[in-house]
């Protein structure tokens, strides 16, 4: 599996993809038998998220790191898995509702965008992205705000997909690139599920062009699109993170009033009507050639 | 408001440019707040001198403005400010 500019091996689960990138390096995935807590001397509350509980387990707590070379996390009767940085390992212990499915899900859509952030290697931000005019677009929505449905569209179109859900960002020479998520989309609402796999999926990192933030509007109004600046502009930004710890506040605030110096960000206001995606659509395509 | 007091920007509070504007996270509370063109003038002069006897001194060297109208201006300002714990008076 080719995620995050990674290939994913998952050594002991045959039935999870084997589609690799040559030239990049892995991450493998690989189970154990012995309890995994008895490593860690500290652990956090539960936390809900995707309808499961979750806790971390650590050595040290996650706001005094700088960054942190081991660390867990449980999800509560399915598995839980920890991070071994030096051998670019995730190790995973299967609780009763384990599934492989649900392990493909728990690591792509969770668990390595924590090892990306924990580790300060990239910043997630929780949007859709995609190609346009050689170019990674970004759409930035509320849940349920028309991300996945703008980017099916823009699937069927023939667009190629950095991600559905997530994308990394991390800085660059001149700026800062989006390094594409996982090959899944999914346009329908279902907890603990990828969707269905992208066959068009950009493999290498592409430099950032623009956010789109969208606005639904009621279905009868204009299809317009708004520059952003300022406090605008670091809230769009600010908004998209995916993990939102307390004791990353300041870095996410230093970030994204940093990376508002390299991009332009715009508000598109959505008809909410998709007999008028189109418009949208081309309202987007029509706006990247000016 | 007094004049003669000092003014503390909390340790919580971060400021950056974006743009033409300010952006000010309070961390915490988690809000964040924007100043406009004439605010971030203003919180140039704040954040420079910790005063507002300063501020007001050396903002009438600058600008072409009534000394009463700007003294208003920073009340009002430096009140906003207050409110939403982004600075401390005295």
């Amino acid at each position: 599996m080719f995620a995050f500019n990674k290939n994913f091996i998952f050594e002991d689960e045959p039935t999870l993809s084997k589609t690799f990138q040559a030239q990049s390096s892995s991450i493998k995935i690989r189970e154990e038998t012995q309890s995994l807590k008895s490593n860690f001397t500290l652990k956090s509350d539960w936390v809900f998220m995707t309808g499961r509980a979750l806790r971390y387990f650590s050595n040290q707590p996650f706001n005094e790191y700088n960054t942190i070379d081991t660390w867990a996390l449980e999800i509560k009767n399915v598995l839980t898995l920890r991070w071994e940085e030096n051998t670019q390992t995730i190790y995973y212990i299967k609780n009763k509702k384990y599934t492989p499915q649900l392990l493909l899900f728990w690591v792509l859509h969770t668990f390595f965008p924590l090892v990306l952030t924990l580790g300060k290697i990239a910043h997630i931000f929780h949007v859709s992205a995609v190609n346009i005019e050689n170019q990674a677009v970004l759409f930035s929505a509320f849940s349920g705000g028309g991300k996945s449905t703008l980017t099916n569209y823009f699937i069927n179109k023939g667009h190629a997909v950095y991600g559905d859900d997530t994308v990394a960002i991390q800085k660059d020479i001149d700026g800062y690139k989006v390094i594409s998520s996982y090959p899944f989309h999914r346009p329908y609402r279902e907890a603990e599920v990828l969707g269905y796999e992208i066959k068009n999926f950009v493999t290498n990192p592409q430099k950032l062009s623009r956010i789109y933030r969208l606005v639904q509007v009621d279905e009868t109004e204009n299809i317009v699109i708004i520059s952003l600046s300022g406090v605008e502009k670091f809230e769009a930004l600010y908004q998209s993170d995916f993990v939102m710890f307390d004791n990353m506040k300041q870095e996410r605030y230093l970030f994204a009033t940093a990376i508002a110096q390299y991009i332009d960000v715009y508000k598109i206001c959505i008809p909410w009507d998709l007999t008028r995606l189109d418009e949208v659509y081309q309202a987007i395509i029509t706006h990247n050639r000016v | 408001m007094n004049l003669t007091e000092k003014i503390t920007i909390p340790s919580t509070v971060f400021v950056q440019k974006v743009d033409d504007e300010m952006v000010l996270l309070d961390m915490n509370s988690e809000n964040y707040f924007g100043l406009d063109t004439i605010g971030t003038v203003m919180w140039h002069y704040l954040s420079e001198t910790h005063s507002l006897a300063k501020m007001l001194s050396s903002m009438l060297e600058e600008y072409d403005v009534e000394e009463d109208v700007l003294r208003k201006d920073i009340t009002t300002f430096v009140q906003d400010l207050e409110k939403n714990a982004l600075i401390q008076i005295g």
